[in-house]
């Protein structure tokens, strides 16, 4: 598991590649942590490398989630693959962290506040 | 092998030592050797010439005697017998050192009727005795002292002769040639008795054991050690090269095997030019060497003591390093043997041993620290450990464990496994009577692991139990327990849910998911089917999300199959996934005979999937089987 994030359009952007699951999640969720405590409003995650999400991963991006809508802003996901679309679908989560497309979308979302 | 210390320095210094010792002897010998062969040289080269001198010496004054008559005669041709006769007893009293004189002439030239005449002299005791030479056996023109200096025209000196008198002296006659109108005339002569020369040279001391002699100009020994080889034979016996070396007058120093000692020596020698005779000095090599040698033999003993002195150094100074080293060895091992307590050996000096035992005092305080903390660590980790095996027992004990659980009910049959991954996990199952005729069933898995997961998945199933057994629909159900799990929810913990009821009497299933994997239903007739109309957000995020609630019929032999993502995300070695496609596969392709069996099909499927991989999640699967009514299998048709 690997991620990294940077600055488009001021929004930070990250990437997470490999695996998300009980192993990993904690390097994550701290990740997104700093990231959140840092005082962004938004985060925008690029997940189309990754490869596999279990409810772990689930809890870190609801986490992440809910602290920046209480800021007022969002967590938005794109580039789900299938099997995270799935899991995303079954769980509900899908419905309360808004999916887009690509990271334009999520962008426009962003600029519409 | 042990090669200690010790032996390592003696061996490594005084190898070094004894090899610089054998250098400096052997450079002192070849020079020392060198420099007194080369005075030794010079002594022998003196002592020759010096003695070679002498016989030239008396070989010049004597030979003045039969010059002198010679020229005496060539200019009195007609010198009568008596005249002649006087002048050479005038002669022989004039010069003592002459033995005897003879003037030898050729025949019939002196007295026309005498073939022999050569009247010769002698000194006898105080007198002066007359010979006349020549006679039938003694033919003088056939001796070489007439013969040789005849044929040469030139004066002679014979080679040496013992007296006729059968004496020890040894003799040599000078002969010198005279004319009478320019034809060959006579020869005189003088005889010179070497006996006290000899005598000199006999008694010449050379060192201890070495000697001279002479060599007269044939090779024969003048003089030598050995009497019996006297006038007998030459040097040519013993040394061919330096004989023919001496008799063709050459002067040299060369190494040589002495006949008289045995032993190694230096042969020098010089000619006696008068006489052509070779004059030598032999000189033991032994002895010329004996002052170098006696010198090695002193470095020699001195090297040796030095060597002494060294090992004894060299004894003690290890003996200094290796002393605490050996205390310190002992120390060492009994600190392997655990006993961090050990006091170190005292250093006497600051070095590196001193240093040695700062570090090795280091090291055991920090190990007795390490130890400390260690200990302190596993006893934290084994407490930590038995809680939470404590907190599984209390998750399994809590999960209904009895089948079946209703022995007395026959409408349906239900079975449940949970397989806990290593850590505490947060799967839970359980089924209960909302009334006589509901059955309540719920499967749910806890986000998260440990103690957390495990109070979270004890406060979800009290909640949920509690709050179905006030009769609520599913879907409603689940919007309580939601509701309450985040009324008292800081962290984010959530569950997924699956809560279902099944009317024992009709068949009627009603339920609602909370984000659970969906659950299968298996027909009788061998049809699968998902129960994929049931969506709902999980359990414990968002306050007032609304659950909606489906129902299906169960038709007698209907079965439901519920299960957690341990199921489809049990890992094999590689990483891949047991997967829905293969749980699907799996699930339609068996007789589903009972419940129990079902689940320990499915069981056996992921377990031959894994093979010996690390379970990392808890693996729990409920059937429940619909049997109808009364247990009866095949309820006659309803009729409404």
């Amino acid at each position: 598991m690997n991620i990294v994030g940077y600055n488009d359009r001021d929004v930070l952007v990250f990437r997470i590649e490999g695996r998300l699951d009980s192993d990993t999640c904690e390097r994550v969720s701290s990740q997104l942590d700093s990231w959140v405590d840092s005082g962004e409003m938004w985060l925008v995650g690029d997940l189309s490398d990754l490869e596999y999400i279990n409810t772990f991963g689930i809890r870190v991006f609801l986490s992440a989630h809910r602290k920046l809508l209480i800021r007022g802003g969002s967590l938005v996901l794109f580039g789900l693959k299938e099997t995270a679309k799935e899991i995303f679908g079954i769980t509900g989560v899908g419905d309360m962290i808004p999916v887009v497309a690509s990271k334009a979308d999520a962008l426009a979302m962003i600029q519409r506040g | 092998m042990k090669i200690s210390i010790r032996r390592r320095l003696a061996v490594g210094i005084l190898g070094g030592t004894l090899l610089i010792v054998a250098i400096i002897m052997g450079i002192t010998y070849y020079y020392g050797r060198i420099e007194t062969l080369r005075e030794v040289e010079s002594g022998a080269k003196n002592l020759a010439r010096s003695y070679a001198e002498l016989f030239e010496v008396t070989f010049q004054k004597t030979a003045k005697v039969p010059t002198m008559l010679g020229v005496y005669l060539e200019t009195h041709p007609n010198i009568t017998d008596d005249d002649l006769r006087s002048l050479m007893q005038e002669t022989l009293r004039r010069n003592p050192e002459v033995y005897g004189s003879a003037v030898a002439f050729e025949p019939n030239s002196f007295i026309p009727e005498r073939y022999y005449h050569s009247p010769y002299y002698y000194q006898n005791g105080e007198k002066l005795t007359f010979v006349q030479l020549g006679n039938e056996e003694y033919d003088y023109f056939k001796w070489d002292w007439y013969r040789l200096p005849k044929e040469a025209d030139e004066p002679y000196w014979t080679e040496p002769y013992r007296d006729i008198g059968g004496g020890e002296v040894i003799m040599t006659t000078y002969s010198v040639p005279f004319h009478k109108n320019g034809r060959f005339w006579g020869i005189a002569t003088i005889d010179i008795s070497l006996g006290d020369l000899m005598e000199k040279v006999r008694r010449l001391q050379v060192g201890q054991t070495g000697y001279a002699f002479i060599l007269s100009r044939e090779g024969k020994f003048v003089t030598f050690p050995k009497p019996e080889k006297v006038m007998q034979s030459g040097l040519e016996e013993y040394d061919k090269r330096i004989a023919a070396r001496m008799t063709s007058g050459q002067e040299g120093i060369e190494p040589f095997d002495d006949p008289v000692t045995g032993q190694e020596a230096w042969i020098l020698f010089t000619p006696i030019r008068s006489s052509g005779w070779s004059f030598a000095v032999v000189y033991p090599v032994k002895e010329i060497l004996s002052s170098v040698i006696a010198l090695q033999r002193r470095m020699f003993g001195i090297g040796a003591l030095g060597l002494l002195v060294i090992f004894g150094i060299i004894t003690v100074l290890a003996r200094t390093i290796t002393r605490p080293l050996e205390a310190f060895v002992g120390t060492a091992r009994r600190i392997a043997d655990g006993d961090l307590d050990q006091p170190l050996p005292a250093t006497r000096f600051e070095d590196e041993i001193h240093d040695l035992s700062m570090a090795f005092g280091k090291m055991m305080r920090d190990l007795k620290q390490y130890m400390n903390d260690l200990a302190r660590t596993v006893s934290e980790k084994e407490r930590i450990e038995s809680e939470l095996k404590i907190a599984r027992d209390i998750q399994r004990s809590i999960l209904p464990r009895t089948f079946p659980p209703f022995p007395e009910q026959n409408e349906f049959d239900v079975y449940a496994v949970n397989i806990s991954a290593k850590e505490v996990g947060g799967d839970f199952y359980d089924f209960f009577y909302v009334d006589d005729r509901t059955l309540g069933f719920v499967i749910a898995d806890v986000s998260g692991k440990g103690v957390p997961a495990a109070l979270y998945m004890a406060v979800s199933r009290t909640l949920l139990k509690a709050t179905a057994l006030r009769g609520f629909p599913p879907g409603e159900c689940l919007e309580k327990v939601n509701h309450l799990l985040i009324a008292d929810n800081e962290s984010t913990m959530f569950v997924t849910l699956f809560y279902g009821t099944i009317n024992v009497h009709t068949g009627d299933l009603q339920y609602a998911n909370g984000g659970h994997n969906l659950p299968y239903i298996k027909r009788k007739n061998g049809d699968l089917e998902c129960l994929s109309d049931a969506h709902g957000l999980i359990l414990g995020i968002m306050d007032d999300t609304t659950y909606g609630t489906s129902s299906l019929k169960l038709k007698k032999g209907d079965a439901v199959f519920l299960y957690t993502d341990g199921v489809n995300e049990a890992e094999d070695g590689s990483g891949s996934f047991f997967g829905m496609n293969r749980l699907e596969t799996c699930l339609k392709e068996m007789d589903f005979c009972s419940v129990e069996e079902a689940v320990a099909k499915v069981k056996a499927e992921v377990s031959r999937f894994t093979g010996d991989a690390v379970q990392s999640d808890d693996i729990t699967m409920m059937a429940l089987q619909y049997m109808g009514p009364d247990g009866e299998e095949s309820l006659p048709p309803q009729t409404m």
